[in-house]
């Protein structure tokens, strides 16, 4: 039987963050907007 | 007060939001699907706009048609989200970029397939995908999926091959699909004598940041239209280098 190993490619970290770098920043905004508004809404039902 | 949240949990919360956030942006990117997402942000501005002026009538439609238009999401883009969650399983959430070495290997066979049916004066269209999402074009023509190679590109574009007309797509290593529609460029300031594959190729590259690259039938010229700009009679050198300029930005 043949065993495949996973091929690790070199992680460029430059590019890592330059590819689609506006498009992750916009998401990372989104997240936190999300995650604000999510747990102020828990906060606010544990209140009552 | 965001800090007053600031711990491990947190992050690590967030950061998972993050990754699936820009999974579902960057499947949506060049699709219909940025639609969806205007009409929700649309909506959800509405809605605060609404509340801070106390219009109770209009938050109560405006929460019904939310719901509403969610139902009517899910059923009109069904496939764009069943992919959506696909790739969600894919490796490397944030990174799907090339290496140099397989960008120069993938450009080395379009640029020799290229000059071959510039040779024969064969004509050709090839849209190379950057960033944007070219899903709508895709889906105009027929699915390949095959490993690029010159000599596929070559068997395509023989005027009595069945997907010779239209363009192919290129998306990393594989011609993803041939015989696909490209929007007409509009543009007035256009040649009146230029053919309608390379109103093709210029009209696709206004609608994304495409590099598409067109062969003459009738002269063998080679051209290149980067962002609705043509640049016309390159040589195969000439194409190579712009091309590899605009990869590896």
């Amino acid at each position: 039987m043949k065993i495949k190993f996973l091929k690790l490619r070199k992680l460029n970290i430059k590019e890592l963050i330059t590819y689609n770098f506006w498009l992750k920043m916009i998401s990372l905004g989104i997240a936190i907007v999300v995650w604000l508004y999510v747990s102020n809404q828990i906060t606010k039902g544990l209140k009552i | 007060m965001f800090l007053r949240f600031l711990n491990a949990r947190t992050i690590l919360e967030i950061i998972i939001l993050w990754a699936v956030i820009y999974r579902v942006l960057v499947s949506l990117k060049g699709t219909r699907g940025v639609y969806i997402i205007r009409g929700i942000i649309v909506l959800i501005i509405s809605y605060f706009i609404f509340q801070k002026l106390g219009l109770t009538v209009l938050i109560w439609l405006l929460t019904n048609f939310f719901a509403f238009y969610l139902i009517i999401i899910v059923v009109i883009f069904q496939p764009e989200l069943r992919e959506a969650l696909i790739k969600l399983g894919q490796r490397h959430i944030f990174y799907k970029g090339l290496g140099k070495e397989e960008i120069e290997k993938i450009l080395r066979e379009i640029v020799s397939a290229v000059s071959i049916l510039s040779r024969k004066k064969i004509g050709a269209l090839i849209a190379i995908k950057r960033e944007m999402g070219l899903k709508d074009y895709i889906e105009s023509g027929v699915m390949v999926n095959a490993d690029l190679s010159s000599e596929l590109l070559q068997n395509i574009f023989h005027p009595l091959a069945p997907l010779h007309d239209g363009g192919v797509i290129v998306e990393g290593p594989k011609i993803v699909a041939a015989s696909c529609l490209f929007p007409h460029s509009d543009s007035l300031n256009l040649e009146k004598g230029i053919g309608m594959r390379h109103r093709s190729g210029i009209g696709l590259s206004e609608h994304s940041d495409a590099l598409v690259v067109i062969v003459s039938e009738e002269n063998g010229h080679i051209s290149l239209a980067i962002n609705g700009q043509l640049t016309g009679d390159l040589t195969s050198d000439d194409l190579l280098t712009i091309l590899k300029g605009q990869l590896s930005k």
